[in-house]
């Protein structure tokens, strides 16, 4: 019996599968670790709240233009979701850091690696490589802070005094959901419009971290205050978040319009690019 | 209709010369070569054509599709042979030639395996393990899997042991016998008179001629290198028919020639050399013999 003629798969699809199971290590490895220390850092909070006010007291007593700074604007330990914002850096940072590496690797890895004579040969546009690209990299980057709050809920509901406000909950990980997206999307024009492929992950790396001390410095110094509009941090800021009661909806819709922006970009500037293997 | 169609294709990287106004159509069907010393420009015109380079002026076509305008239906059915064989570590060559094999239409399982056992190719390695040779098999066999109606070979053979070159050439037979283009490029002259029917010389760059194979091998050409350490006299050889070429060093002459080989054998036996060396010339040699302007031989392409 013959085989019934098969229509080739989508490139969006094919690729989608591909990135998705090439980058589940690597998210790993990132993920677990991160989510061990936000584990041990929830299960904390009961001490950092029960030592009579005197750690809030001694961050209170710090300039107010650098708690502003170092996020530590709002303290207040016995709250979950403040006491979860005042130690939020660490998830923010390393989920930008990884949503940057990623974005820029799976672009830059088919040239680093030799194969993108292998996948641009095939009859698949290069727009549609980066959209599954770009679409394995997005789940990637919100799964992040949805594995990073699905370890610190319950651990915080189990081991706080004090009721865990879902509502917070869920807006501060949106919030780090927002900046993975945004700078995923600048990883993926960095790899894209960089002219040497090995120097897309330095220029995300510069990307996440450069914009991060942005943010501090426009906190700290009145005269840099709009700056922290070039700080995706800034706009999603834990602190604020807490203190807002959930997250600016203009802030986070800026945040995924720029990153799908970027990523439009990326496609952009990719589609005309020679590869060189 | 034409597998592979050129006009005036031009490529260049900033100041230094890619391909220049290759103007080139292979019909369907066809086993075509594609020939040229190392840095002729064959590369660049195959990038060109996969959509992996734009050209700077000119067009290219594949079935009748602009490789630009239209580059994924334009590589529908296309099967390609890198110079280089990379793979993605983190597969298996079985998952990757399934990854590779859902771009195109048609269930390419049965004749996966069918290469796989011809090419003796282990599916179930690991493609980074892989030597060369292997990774050199994983491509071949990514290229025929979907059984393509043009297959582009940019130096098929490196890494290949002769047992498996030979059984390359029997495939790439098969292929075209079914109907398949075969688009071969190499430096080996010899590979693309074993394959190919027609050839396109490429030279710095440009389209030097465009021959039947036959009409190459009828120009064959040898390079002859003669000592004369005890005794002998090359002076023989200087007046003989066909010789091209003629240096001297020390005791020793080399030469190319293209003439009768009995001819040449008298006159070796008549100089009474102390040794004697007959040899196939690079292509260098062969261009410069056969192709270079106002030389004879060929049917020579406007570049």
């Amino acid at each position: 019996m013959s085989t019934p003629e098969r229509t080739p798969m989508s490139g969006f699809r094919i690729l989608l599968a591909r990135e998705l199971r090439a980058n589940l290590r690597s998210a790993l490895s990132w993920m677990v670790p991160v989510a061990g220390l936000l584990a041990l850092t929830c299960a904390l909070q009961p001490s950092f709240a029960g030592n009579g006010g005197l750690l809030e007291a001694k961050i209170q007593a710090m300039p107010e233009a650098m708690r502003r700074g170092l996020g530590l604007a709002l303290v207040d330990f016995q709250r979950p979701a403040a006491y979860l914002a005042a130690n939020f850096l660490f998830v923010s940072l390393t989920g930008a850091l990884f949503a940057a590496l990623l974005g820029a690797g799976v672009v830059a890895r088919e040239e680093t690696l030799h194969t993108a004579e292998l996948l641009y040969a095939q009859p698949v546009s290069r727009a549609q490589v980066l959209a599954g690209k770009a679409a394995a990299v997005a789940l990637y980057a919100l799964a992040f802070p949805l594995a990073m709050g699905a370890v610190a809920v319950p651990i915080l509901a189990a081991v706080a005094a004090r009721p865990v406000e879902p509502g917070l909950m869920i807006a501060l990980f949106a919030g780090a959901a927002a900046v993975n997206l945004a700078f995923a999307g600048a990883g993926m024009l960095a790899a894209a419009l960089v002219r040497e492929p090995r120097s897309a992950a330095g220029v995300a790396l510069a990307l996440a971290l450069g914009t991060y001390f942005v943010g501090v410095i426009s906190a700290i110094a009145a005269t840099a205050a709009p700056l922290r509009w070039l700080s995706p941090y800034k706009l999603v800021e834990p602190a604020a978040i807490v203190a807002r009661g959930g997250l600016d909806p203009v802030a986070g819709i800026a945040l995924v319009g720029l990153g799908l922006a970027l990523v439009a970009a990326a496609i952009a500037g990719y589609r005309r690019r020679d590869l060189h293997a | 209709m034409d597998a592979i169609a050129t006009e005036s294709l031009v490529k260049r990287y900033g100041d230094r010369r890619g391909i220049d106004g290759v103007s080139l159509r292979v019909p369907a069907g066809s086993l075509f070569g594609f020939i040229g010393p190392n840095g002729a420009g064959k590369t660049t015109t195959i990038r060109i054509l996969l959509g992996l380079l734009f050209p700077t002026a000119g067009h290219a076509r594949l079935f009748g599709r602009d490789v630009v305008a239209d580059g994924p239906a334009a590589r529908a059915g296309v099967g390609y042979v890198p110079g280089e064989s990379h793979v993605y570590p983190d597969l298996r060559v079985g998952e990757l030639l399934a990854f590779l094999g859902r771009f195109h239409a048609g269930d390419p399982r049965r004749r996966r395996a069918e290469l796989a056992e011809a090419l003796d190719l282990d599916l179930g390695a690991r493609a980074i393990d892989l030597s060369l040779g292997n990774r050199k098999k994983v491509a071949i066999t990514a290229a025929l899997q979907h059984r393509p109606r043009l297959v582009v070979l940019d130096e098929p053979t490196n890494g290949l042991d002769p047992v498996v070159r030979a059984g390359l050439f029997d495939l790439l037979r098969a292929e075209a016998a079914a109907g398949t283009t075969v688009f071969f490029s190499s430096h080996a002259l010899a590979e693309v008179q074993a394959v190919c029917q027609q050839v396109a010389v490429l030279r710095e760059g440009r389209l030097v001629a465009v021959d039947d194979v036959e009409a190459l091998r009828g120009r064959e050409t040898r390079r002859v290198s003669a000592s004369f350490e005890r005794g002998g006299s090359a002076e023989v050889l200087a007046g003989l028919p066909g010789i091209d070429r003629l240096s001297r060093d020390g005791t020793a002459v080399t030469f190319l020639y293209d003439g009768a080989m009995p001819a040449l054998l008298r006159a070796l036996a008549a100089a009474a050399p102390s040794d004697v060396r007959i040899e196939e010339p690079s292509l260098e040699e062969i261009f410069l013999r056969h192709y270079a302007p106002r030389a004879p031989g060929g049917h020579h392409v406007d570049a």
